[in-house]
Order: structure tokens, then sequence, then C-alpha cells
């Protein structure tokens, strides 16, 4: 990316056609901009919870029940007098280890089934193609409950469930690219000058398909966060008292009229955080597509 | 040097055939054009030595280089032969760079591999390659990504890649049918030139009946899978041809003649 920028601000060649298009400089998209705010702030909160948050997440002896807005507890407290921001911090931590975890799982086995579907054998690839559509066929839901009777509900057993069927996705879409790649005259040319598969697949295919897969993988993460809060909503993901902003919607359920804020504030939270990886992956879809840039 | 197809058939994994008991050969310094219409099967004669040819299909018959079988040669082996004694030129020279590779980079590949050149040492060899297909500002082209090229200097570039490691056979696909004609007509001299002075065999594939009469001496003429000439560039100028080389040659100079009966 950085090397792509750099290259453009050259003289255009002396003879032989005006060979480099003179480039107006990059616009950034805006929803780069908005998606990296509202994600920041969210990866900040959850950031600064790891050290710091104002009251302790799980103590009930900070406040009374129920309380409003006020100096000392930002947006209140819960039914069982803890600090609601605390909380929301709390939900923000739980959100990014999530969102990390499956992103990064995703990415090292989606990657690599998906590279190995599409670039070794036929048999390989049916193989591999019907797995992928087994698990993507098979609902996150079920799958969750699954690992959760089997070990128990935790944070570790939401996010295994979460990262399983993201690889899948991101097995799908990575399968579809590097087949798309390998078709590219480039990488006969490279074949024909006597490049091996593992350098045709890490010096040209990863490179070429590294945009699409960084949108994909931004989307994932949205679509994980909110899988986990629909998780810790049913109860399946980590147990109480850890915090998570599924979680602290169920259980301001009951007293959503006393305190409408303890449910509107995670709900929020979720909300814009999806909406920010959204819009994040759109950003960098359009920054980096080369055909919405305007480069050639 | 000898690179020799000896009845070569392909057939679809449909039972299709695509290219039928095709046979030629090219000795050290020769310069063999193949000719003919699309789907005639002269890319797929290319793409088969190279052991490219796409999944489903099989190559019966012999390519044989100095000898060598190579359509049973284990992919180890003809990694060895790709690029080092057979390279390729492809006829678009914008995709068949990698995009999001600088020039000098994708030129160091080959260098890597066949000759184990990194560094000053491969640094040094590129710059000499791109002097050699007489690019401008060569310091300046090396770390230039493909898009930032002219068509013409793509393709001087490809050429460069290509004759990397010194190979004893150049195939070009189609090389100058993505060009307009004033760069066809400098890429044909350049590569003519360049020809000459390595002594690279060359295997020049192309729908273009002036372009190839003009870079090579011996010529096939294909149709359906099926050579039906085996001719040189001076009996297909002067004649007689074969009655479908006829209408190749007929549909090419029709054009070139009608501004001339215009002239007084």
């Amino acid at each position: 990316m950085s090397d792509l920028t750099n290259a453009t601000h050259m003289a255009p060649t002396s003879d032989d056609a005006p060979a480099t298009a003179k480039k107006q400089p990059r616009r950034t998209p805006p929803s780069l901009v908005v998606g990296t705010v509202m994600v920041g702030v969210t990866a900040l909160m959850g950031l600064v919870a790891f050290f710091w948050t104002p009251y302790s997440m799980n103590s009930t002896g900070d406040g009374q029940r129920l309380e409003g807005p006020s100096a000392q507890f930002w947006i209140g407290t819960d039914r069982l007098g803890r600090d609601l921001f605390s909380q929301l911090m709390g939900g923000a931590q739980s959100a990014l280890i999530v969102a990390t975890a499956t992103i990064v799982v995703a990415a090292v086995l989606g990657v690599t089934i998906g590279v190995l579907a599409a670039a070794t054998t036929r048999w390989v690839d049916i193989v591999l193609l019907n797995v992928i559509d087994l698990l993507i066929a098979f609902p996150t839901l079920l799958l969750a409950m699954l690992i959760v009777t089997v070990r128990g509900a935790s944070l570790a057993a939401a996010v295994a469930a979460i990262a399983i069927a993201g690889s899948a996705v991101i097995a799908r879409v990575t399968r579809v690219n590097v087949s798309r790649v390998l078709r590219e005259d480039y990488i006969t040319a490279a074949i024909s000058s006597g490049t091996r598969w593992w350098g045709i697949i890490t010096r040209h295919v990863l490179p070429n398909i590294f945009p699409l897969l960084l949108v994909q993988l931004m989307i994932l993460a949205g679509a994980a966060i909110l899988a986990e809060a629909s998780l810790s909503y049913l109860g399946l993901g980590s147990p109480p008292p850890a915090p998570s902003w599924g979680r602290m919607l169920k259980e301001a359920q009951s007293t959503v009229l006393v305190q409408p804020l303890a449910g509107i504030v995670p709900g929020v939270a979720i909300a814009w955080t999806v909406l920010g990886l959204n819009l994040l992956g759109d950003g960098i879809r359009e920054r980096l597509d080369p055909t919405l840039r305007g480069d050639r | 040097m000898t690179l020799d197809v000896h009845n070569l058939t392909i057939t679809t994994s449909t039972g299709l055939t695509l290219l039928n008991d095709v046979s030629w050969s090219v000795t050290s310094g020769g310069r063999l054009g193949i000719i003919g219409e699309s789907g005639s099967g002269k890319s797929l004669t290319a793409a088969a030595i190279m052991g490219l040819l796409p999944t489903g299909m099989r190559a019966t018959g012999r390519i044989t280089l100095d000898g060598r079988e190579l359509t049973t040669l284990p992919e180890r082996e003809l990694r060895k032969v790709r690029g080092a004694r057979i390279a390729m030129v492809f006829q678009e020279p914008l995709t068949a760079l990698d995009p999001l590779m600088t020039v000098g980079k994708q030129i160091a590949g080959p260098l890597k591999l066949h000759r184990k050149l990194t560094g000053q040492a491969a640094r040094t060899r590129i710059l000499e390659l791109l002097q050699l297909v007489a690019l401008p500002d060569i310091e300046r082209i090396a770390d230039s990504y493909p898009w930032q090229l002219s068509g013409g200097q793509r393709q001087r570039v490809a050429l460069a890649m290509a004759l990397a490691c010194e190979p004893d056979v150049l195939i070009a696909d189609e090389p100058t049918t993505a060009l307009d004609v004033t760069v066809q007509a400098e890429i044909l001299a350049l590569l003519d030139d360049l020809i000459n002075r390595t002594g690279t065999t060359l295997v020049f594939v192309s729908h273009d009946l002036p372009v190839v009469t003009r870079v090579t001496n011996d010529i096939i003429v294909m149709r359906d899978g099926h050579v039906t000439e085996h001719t040189t560039a001076q009996r297909l100028v002067n004649g007689p041809r074969e009655p479908y080389t006829q209408q190749l040659f007929d549909a090419a100079t029709r054009i070139t003649a009608l501004p001339r009966k215009a002239q007084p």
C-alpha cells in the first residue's frame, strides 16, 4: 500500500509516450475515516478496560440499584447497582477479544484452506469445498450450543464457534479469489519462468488477494461481535460476571421501563461497532480497489 | 540445441481433439513462425511446450529439447527448463506482469531461481537487461510498477524478463498483437535485433502474417489443429501457396493494396 503510493510521485518518462498518468492526490473515502473513528472508539474503550475502569466491572456495592446518570455513575447503574459505564467498557473488551481472535483464526485457517482448495488438486478442492459448504450451512448458533454442551459456556467456546464459522466464510472467499488470480497471465508468466508453487502463492497470489481479504475480515469481525452478543444474550457466551454487551441487553430486559439506558447503551454500542467495522471494510475496499481508484 | 515437436496431439477430457498430429522442429539460431487463425491450436502448441496445458487436457506425442522428453518430465525438472532454457513472452504485456510488483523485482524472480543471483549482483543484471531491451531511464523503470509504463515499455520489460537467464529458446505468443502499429514495429525490430545478438532460437506465434514473415524464416501454417503448410517466409511472400495460406495472404494484403491504387 505505502509502496504503491510512494511510487506514484515520479516524473513522466522522457520518451516513448507519456507513460505515467499524472495522478491527482488520492482521495480518502469518507467511510474509511468514519469507520476508523467508530471502530477506534470501541477498541480504545476495550483496551483501556484491561487496565482501568471507573469502578470494578462486577462490584455491586458501589452505587444504589438502578440509579440514573450522574457525575458519579455516567450512565447510571444496573439492577444490581453495578456501574453501567464500567460494564460498557468491559463489553468493549470482550468484543475486542472476540473480533481479534476471530480475525486471527479465520485468517490463518480460512486462508490456508482456501489456498489449498484452489491451488492444489481437484480432489482436495472437492473435499474441502464440501467441508466449507457444510460449515457455512451449519448455523453458528447451533455450533455454539454444541460446543457449549460439550465444554461448558465460556468466552473461549463462543470464540471457537464463531471462528470456525468465520474460517469457512473466509476459506470460500479465498478459494474463489485465488482461483481467479491463478488464471491471470502474470501467474502463467511466473510459472513459465520456473517459479515454484510456494513462490506463486506467496509472491503473486496472496499479495493480490490481500485487499479483498482485509475487507472480508473487517466484515467478519462485525459479524463475530454480533454473534458473540447473540450468544451471550442466550446465555451461551462467557458466564456471568464476565462483562458482555449481549448479557447487558438481556439483564436490562426486566428493568427496561425503569432504567431504559441499561438496554439502550449496550444496544447502541453493538450497532455502533458493527456499523463502524462495515464502514471500515467498505472504505478499505474503496481505497484499494484499482477500478474505483482512477489510477490508470 | 534442437527443439523437436513430434506427432503432438492434444485432446480434452471430453474427447475433443484440439491439436492433431503436429510435427516440427527448430535448431539453434532458427526462427520458426507459427501462424493461424484463432482456435487453430497455435497458442496451445506453445503452452504444451512449456507444460502449461489447462487441466484436463492430455498431450500425446513427443516434445524433446536436445533429445530430452519434456511431456513426461516431472514438475521439479520442468521448472529448471522453464525460464532457464525455454522462456516465453505473452500477448498482453499489462496482464503478464504482476501489478503489485516493481519491474525490477519481477525480473529478479527468474534470476534468483535459475542463477541464484540476489542483491547487488541481481540489480546489476536487471539494469543490464533493461538496457538490452533499449529502455530509457533504466534506474527509474526498474523501480516502477507495470501500470506506470506504456504498452511498449511493458513488452520490453517482458522481453527482458524472458531473456534474463539467456534461454536457448524464446517462445513469443502474439507478442505484438496488443500493441498499436508503431509500437509493434519498434518491438519487432527490437526482437529481431535481440535474437541476432543473443543467438536465441525463436518460436513466434501469431495470426498476423506480415508480422510473422518479418521476423521468422521457417513458417508453419495451422488450421483447426492441423499443420496445413510448412513453408518459408520467402516462399510465403513470393508464392505459390496452399489454398488456406493464400486466403490468409489475401486477407492480409488486401488492406495495404487499397491506398496504392489511389496514387497517380
